[in-house]
């Protein structure tokens, strides 16, 4: 299983409170977004803000997740009677992690892009658990890293081509999307390969302020009264 | 209200409710119909689904007569719809 592909970093005191730190802060983001954006969405009903709104619902339950995992990952250590199934646990984990992120990459693009695209929610759902469970039960990190890039670079040339077409104030927006496939590819990183201690603090620095970025455009555009 | 384009979903919706607040939150079906500018299909199924929705009420008098009110939550979506409808075009939605 590609238990590995999240918990494959060592435990390095200070670093790993960062990493905890980081993932909480970005999922607390992204589930302020989701309920700043709910009043939005249920008066309006509009098929872009609920998958804007499904998109950091995604990201905040990988964030949480991630946490949550590398938590768990660190009893097992602290309690080795849990080492029988550590293994299941933390797959169970990364099955989620990787739908979740899935999920939001899915979502996110069709935020911008739900006009051209019909497809049933279910079958974002179906696909990305499919991905999901072959990735980590065939423990096949190549794919994951391949998939990722493949979705990154989809996701670039769809928001390029939104882009050309969508000019003026939305294209500002597109700019902080295109932000967020960098924080996609610092997230990738992270996950993947070990970097050094000061590389890391830049990624998690770079990632929290696109979040607090949207976070606080949202807030702008939709007013300081919560609903 | 007037305009040439095609409107979307959401300035149908618009529209449909500021007629009924602007004739005082009380206006009879056949007005309204041709007031939104929609066929009587589409204005039937943008009816029901704004009833469904809570936005509006059909009152019936005693004479069988029909009346279309808004609910509070259609003045909120009234009031609300500027700020959601900058906030889809912000971020390109």
């Amino acid at each position: 299983m590609a238990t590995g592909i999240i918990v494959g970093r060592p435990f390095t005191g200070i670093f790993w409170g960062l990493e905890a730190v980081h993932s909480a802060l970005i999922a607390l983001i992204c589930f302020l977004i989701v309920l700043k954006t709910r009043e939005a969405q249920q008066l309006s009903a509009h098929e872009g803000i609920r998958y804007f709104r499904r998109t950091f619902l995604f990201f905040g339950l990988a964030s949480l997740l991630k946490l949550l995992i590398r938590h768990l990952a660190l009893s097992f250590f602290v309690y080795p009677g849990l080492l029988a199934v550590a293994d299941w646990v933390v797959a169970l984990g990364v099955t989620g992690i990787i739908y979740a992120h899935t999920m939001a990459a899915f979502c996110l693009l069709y935020s911008i892009a739900w006009k051209d695209r019909g497809t049933q929610p279910w079958v974002l759902h179906l696909l990305a658990l499919g991905v999901a469970l072959i990735i980590t039960f065939t423990n096949a990190a190549a794919l994951y890293i391949a998939f990722q890039i493949f979705m990154i670079a989809y996701s670039a040339g769809v928001i390029h081509s939104l882009g050309k077409v969508k000019r003026g104030r939305s294209s500002q927006m597109l700019v902080i999307y295109e932000l967020l496939l960098v924080f996609w590819m610092v997230n990738l990183l992270d996950t993947l390969i070990p970097v050094s201690p000061a590389w890391q603090v830049i990624m998690y620095l770079a990632s929290f302020g696109i979040f607090v970025a949207i976070l606080l455009k949202v807030w702008r555009r939709l007013g300081v009264k919560t609903t | 209200m007037t305009e040439n384009r095609k409107r979307d979903r959401l300035e149908i919706v618009y529209d449909f409710l500021s007629i009924i607040r602007k004739y005082d939150n009380s206006i009879k079906p056949t007005p309204l119909l041709r007031l939104s500018n929609l066929s009587s299909q589409r204005f039937s199924e943008y009816l029901k689904e704004l009833e469904g929705k809570e936005f509006v009420k059909v009152l019936e008098n005693r004479r069988g007569r029909k009346t279309v009110t808004l609910t509070d939550k259609g003045f909120r979506f009234l009031e609300k719809y500027q700020v959601i409808r900058g906030f889809i075009d912000d971020f390109g939605l």
